[in-house]
């Protein structure tokens, strides 16, 4: 095999990968010292090559299994040599191992070269063979046969005289090796060296694997910050985005400043302020505002409408229009709050109304919420007022269906009422006849234009509300100009709305919105309010959706700051919302509920109807029924709407909860990093501190130190004087010597001996003994001459001369014996002084010694403070006797 | 080598840094020359030249003088010497996470961080002397065993010289290609020290990259003293090695390598020898 691919190999003949690869061929390596890493650097090379073409999992198992065969061998190479560390778990190659992985336009090649232990004995006979056939002789060619499963291409290089290994493992980039050489079956190929391989071919380039740049290559994706769309979105509510996208706005929701409302009675009976606080807050506010009547009231009939019916207690099937009931119920909430203004400003100018109870709730309370609207029931007279009169104090919701039942309620006329109405209290009549009459005149040209505009009111956004206020005006428009007849015509027969045959309907629709009530001053506080509810109906449908929206969107904007509270609020609230809707949900169902009052108002109507005259009750008596099995209805609808936004607002408020865990969390940890900082930063300055402590401590030790050499210095200054002393004492001694050597030398002087002298005596010395030769050689003269005149004597005559002669012989020879006497002194004069020369000098040897040895002790003690160097000694001259001799003359 | 100034003058102490006797240590290879002050003729006379080292016997003797005394050459070695500490601490601190069982750098992470702590140290043009490469891999690797080096200046000083130069030289590459086991480095410089002082023929028979390496650094080292172009020289140069070094000194050269920057040198003014 000496191709694979378009073009054949460059050279087989050398390790490393270049040989196999191209002339463009790049080649990543990196030197691994541990298997630890492989999977890290597979990653790399993994993700570096991604768009090379070739089968991923093909390039990590060849990298793997080749990195694993190196390692083996190391484990092998540790056996053999008996040492006892587990190879397997220090993970450590015995040698680096340097791996190649290269590639060109059509192929990629991985290689890892490494020794064979010393002890490793291979077989390479017919090892093709059994590799290919897949029937490996030992676990080394086990293991080539993994590898070959994994490859197109095995190569592998030997040269038995270093054991040295290379596998070579050859991957083809998809379509660009020709069909025939993949199926070759031949994919295993050996290389032996048996002399010196060559050197490899160039590459194109070599890349250290830490010249890439793996910090991207690596990278891990993040999870997205905003989710996808989700594909139920229609079907799950709160599927939405994150409410945490900043860029998102919570619906519905509203500042709270803006949403709170202040429900104020008029009148002074009022005791309380409640306010009330609408939309994002969740708070659930049951309290009562208790507004009396200026009138007595014989009954003190309540009612209450709120919740819904048992029907819809449970989460009914969720519709389609989810969407839309969120839409529907922002709409309710500003229909709402507009009636409330309206009732507001009707109820400064309500008459005596007898009981109002005002139940104020969250904003998912406030599709059930229903004003209760009780009037006494003595007083019909005072309450009646032809439709669109009057108004009270309370808020209505749900738009014109309250406002459409009392008118349907109320068939009587406004004068029958009053004129049947007894006079209990003349002022309170008074007031009530005037806040009536103010109601009424305001009223009736509202009316008028109203009833105009009432057909023109179209479809709202808000389908049930228009709905109702549709249905509402379409009764009103067709029942409207009859009832306001029928009511003059049946005031007196059928007091529906006051005596006590009234009562029982009342009692009956105690807990149904509408009142059954017979007053007709409610009855018009009812239709003012209704045609109040018409008015803003036709106020929003006058806008547009987007309009709505918009201000939906502005009115829901908060800050950061203010969604953080509302949210902690929010999920503090949840639960509340839920129980909240239970209690809604239990009052319906519970004792007294809708259906109770609907089932006994049926069962009485069954009674009364016997009592019913004309059809034209009758008729309305069943009105009314279908009427309360309608509101029955509607207020089902409600409460399934209102569960479906309470669930979304837990949903809402658990996916809030969520991010804000994930906050805190996040900032715990930020804040646990920087208390694990600040508290390096402490450790760093205790140590800091501790090492300038330590320096402090050093430099008073090292002040110590300076008393030690301080005391040191003193003492060798000391010592240096007590040897500047001694030097003194010993030079001193040596001037006593110089003394006594002058002395000597002075008496060597006196005795003709001194150094100076000697040398004198010396001369001297020598004179003397010239003279005695010259002595001798006279007296030799002399005796010859007196032999000679001893022989002329011996001859006649002695003479007179020859006395003389020996006189002068005789004095010749006594100078000659003095002379010879002076020698020898003068001699051993001589000597004596040489031998105290001699001994003058030793000792002044000696004191220079001393001196000098002294002299360096001085030095070196007394440096610092300056040895004080004796002067040199002086050199004691040795003296020695001068022979100076006197020379006799 | 030869100095230039064997001795200063009294004068010359303002700019001269004191280092107590006491503080060296004996075959502790010296990389800057060594001064001691005669009082009695009041000048700097050096007692060692650089790539030299005191015996036990000569601190002993010195003991007496206190003082040793370098001149302010020696500021020329200081980021070699730092950058030397700072691939220690680096080694050392993997190699500890590795035997506590933990995962340390990866291998090619390792790479980067090294190339990028050594890579200023080369000059614009990727040049470099290589005694200055000797003073990092001392700090890198510690010091030679004394008899290796005692044995190879008494055989020949300026083979133990060369050898020492070269072993460093070689060090220095190793690094380059990737090698970043401490304990490998400081085995790898000792043999190649035995392999250039001609004291072992272990690498005679191996073929294997570090083999490659000292071969390839005995050839690009020159004469030991002179300033290296690294790129270009590894381009001229055939071999596996040459070119894998060329590409690391190519990165080292765009990336690494401070512009304007001179190669630090033992000649010139601020040398230590004449040129």
């Amino acid at each position: 095999m000496h191709e694979f691919g378009t073009k054949p190999f460059r050279a087989l003949n050398s390790f490393g990968v270049a040989g196999v690869l191209g002339d463009e061929g790049q080649v990543f390596y990196s030197t691994l010292f541990s298997t630890r890493h492989t999977g890290r650097v597979a990653d790399l090379i993994v993700s570096r090559l991604r768009t090379f073409g070739v089968d991923e999992l093909a390039l990590r198992a060849g990298l793997i299994f080749t990195v694993f065969e190196a390692f083996q061998n190391t484990l092998e190479g540790a056996r053999a040599a008996g040492v006892e560390i587990d190879a397997r778990l220090s993970q450590k190659f015995s040698e680096p191992l340097i791996l190649e992985c290269g590639f060109d336009a059509e192929k990629l090649a991985i290689g890892v070269a490494f020794t064979l232990p010393e002890m490793h004995t291979w077989d390479f006979d017919n090892v093709r063979l059994r590799v290919e056939s897949g029937k490996p002789g030992n676990p080394f060619e086990d293991l080539i046969t993994s590898t070959l499963r994994y490859s197109h291409r095995v190569i592998l290089k030997y040269q038995p005289s270093i054991r040295r290994v290379e596998i070579v493992c050859l991957l083809g980039a998809m379509a660009k090796i020709p069909a025939a050489q993949l199926a070759d079956p031949q994919r295993f190929h050996l290389v032996l060296f048996t002399e010196q391989p060559a050197e490899p071919p160039q590459a194109h380039a070599y890349v250290e694997l830490g010249d890439l740049d793996y910090p991207n290559l690596l990278r891990e994706d993040a999870p997205p910050l905003d989710l996808p769309k989700s594909i139920t979105d229609t079907l799950i509510p709160g599927s939405e985005p994150y409410a945490g996208d900043p860029g998102r706005t919570v619906r519905g929701a509203a500042g709270l400043e803006d949403l709170k409302r202040t429900v104020k009675g008029g009148i002074p009976e009022i005791d309380n302020t409640q306010t009330l606080v609408k939309g994002g807050v969740p708070e659930v506010d049951h309290s009562e505002t208790t507004i009396k009547g200026v009138t007595d009231v014989q009954n003190d009939e309540k009612i209450v409408v709120s919740g819904t019916s048992s029907q819809s207690v449970q989460l009914s099937q969720l519709s389609d229009a989810s969407a839309m009931s969120a839409h529907r119920e922002s709409a309710y909430k500003k229909r709402i709050d507009e009636l409330e203004r309206r009732l507001l400003e009707l109820d400064t100018q309500s008459v005596g109304s007898d009981k109002m109870v005002v139940r104020g709730g969250s904003s998912e309370l406030q599709d059930q919420t229903r004003t209760v609207v009780s009037g006494g029931s003595g007083q019909p007279q005072d309450n009646q007022s032809e439709y669109g009169s009057g108004g009270s104090a309370g808020s209505s919701t749900g738009g014109g269906f309250l406002g459409g039942l009392f008118k349907k309620m109320w068939p009587f006329k406004k004068n029958a009422v009053d004129s049947s109405e007894g006079d209990d209290d003349d002022g309170d009549e008074e007031s009530a006849d005037e806040s009536k009459d103010g109601l009424t005149q305001t009223a009736k040209p509202k009316l008028k234009k109203k009833k105009a505009k009432k057909k023109k009111i179209n479809k709202t956004e808000n389908q049930a509300g228009a709905e109702l206020a549709s249905g509402e005006q379409e009764e009103q428009d067709d029942d409207e100009d009859a009832q306001d007849s029928e009511n003059a015509e049946n005031l007196e027969v059928s007091p529906v709305g006051g005596g006590a045959e009234a009562k029982p309907a009342a009692q009956a629709l105690e807990p149904v919105a509408a009142g059954a009530e017979t007053s007709s001053t409610e009855a018009d506080d009812l239709l003012a309010l209704f045609d109040a509810a018409t008015d803003s109906g036709k106020k929003d449908s006058g806008k547009t959706e987007s309009g709505k929206k918009d201000e939906i969107v502005s009115e829901t904007e908060l800050t950061e700051a203010e969604i953080t509270k509302v949210a902690k609020v929010l999920v503090e609230a949840a639960p509340s919302l839920e129980a909240v809707s239970n209690s809604i949900i239990s009052e319906l169902q519970g004792k007294g509920g809708l259906d109770d009052v609907i089932t006994r108002a049926q069962k009485e109507m069954t009674e009364i109807r016997e009592d019913f005259k004309t059809e034209r009750s009758k008729k309305w008596a069943d009105d009314l029924m279908n009427e309360l099995v309608n509101e029955k209805a509607r207020l089902g609808d409600f409460a399934r709407k209102m569960n479906v936004s309470i669930r979304q607002k837990e949903l809402e408020f658990h996916n809030r909860e969520k991010v804000y865990e994930d906050e805190l969390k996040r900032k715990e940890e930020l804040v646990r990093q920087r208390e694990i900082l600040v508290k390096r930063l402490k450790e760093q300055v205790a140590h800091i501190s501790t090492n300038l402590d330590r320096v402090r401590e050093s430099a008073a030790g090292s002040s110590n130190e300076e008393l030690a050499l301080k005391q040191k210095l003193h003492h060798a200054q000391k010592m240096a004087t007590a040897h500047r002393e001694e030097a003194d004492s010993l030079r001193s001694k040596i001037e006593e010597l110089r003394g006594q050597l002058d002395s000597s030398q002075a008496g060597a002087k006196a005795k003709g001996a001194s150094s100076n002298d000697h040398l004198a005596d010396k001369m001297r010395m020598d004179k003397a003994l010239k003279q005695i030769d010259e002595l001798k050689r006279v007296n030799n003269q002399l005796q010859e001459k007196i032999s000679a005149d001893a022989r002329k004597a011996a001859l006649p005559a002695a003479s007179p001369g020859g006395e003389e002669a020996k006189k002068k012989l005789a004095a010749a020879t006594k100078v000659i014996t003095i002379t010879k006497r002076e020698n020898d002194r003068l001699t051993t004069k001589v000597e004596e002084l040489q031998r105290e020369e001699i001994r003058l000098k030793a000792d002044l040897n000696r004191s220079l010694i001393e001196l000098k040895r002294m002299k360096s002790r001085g030095l070196r003690e007394g440096q610092g403070g300056g040895g004080a160097t004796g002067p040199g000694a002086g050199g004691a001259s040795g003296s020695s006797g001068s022979g100076g001799g006197q020379a006799a003359a | 080598m030869e100095l230039r100034d064997k001795k200063l003058p009294i004068e010359a102490s303002d700019s001269l840094r004191g280092c107590p006797v006491s503080a060296i240590k004996p075959f502790q290879v010296m990389l800057t020359p060594v001064y001691v002050f005669m009082k009695l003729n009041k000048k700097f006379i050096s007692v060692k030249r650089p790539l030299d080292f005191f015996t036990e016997e000569e601190i002993k003797r010195y003991q007496t003088y206190e003082t040793f005394f370098v001149p302010p050459f020696v500021d020329s070695l200081v980021p070699f010497s730092l950058s030397g500490r700072r691939v220690r601490a680096l080694l050392e601190m993997a190699e500890r996470v590795f035997e506590q069982g933990e995962m340390p750098p990866a291998p090619y992470e390792l790479s980067d961080a090294v190339l990028q702590m050594i890579g200023p140290l080369w000059a614009e043009d990727t040049q470099i002397e290589p005694f200055f490469v000797a003073v990092f891999v001392a700090e890198l690797c510690g010091g030679l065993r004394p008899n290796l080096i005692s044995e190879s200046r008494e055989k020949d000083v300026d083979g133990f010289e060369r050898a020492f130069l070269a072993s460093a030289w070689a060090t220095f590459v190793l690094l380059h290609l990737g090698y970043n086991d401490l304990n490998y480095l400081i085995h790898f410089r000792e043999q190649a020290f035995l392999h250039y002082s001609k004291s072992s023929t272990a690498f005679h028979a191996r073929f294997d990259e570090s083999a490659e390496v000292v071969r390839a650094a005995d050839k690009s080292l020159g004469d030991g003293f002179s300033v290296i172009s690294g790129y270009s020289l590894f381009r001229s140069l055939s071999g596996r090695v040459a070119e894998k070094m060329a590409s690391r000194l190519f990165r080292v050269k765009t990336d690494l390598v401070i512009p304007g920057s001179v190669p630090v040198s033992l000649f010139g003014e601020r040398g230590i020898i004449d040129a």
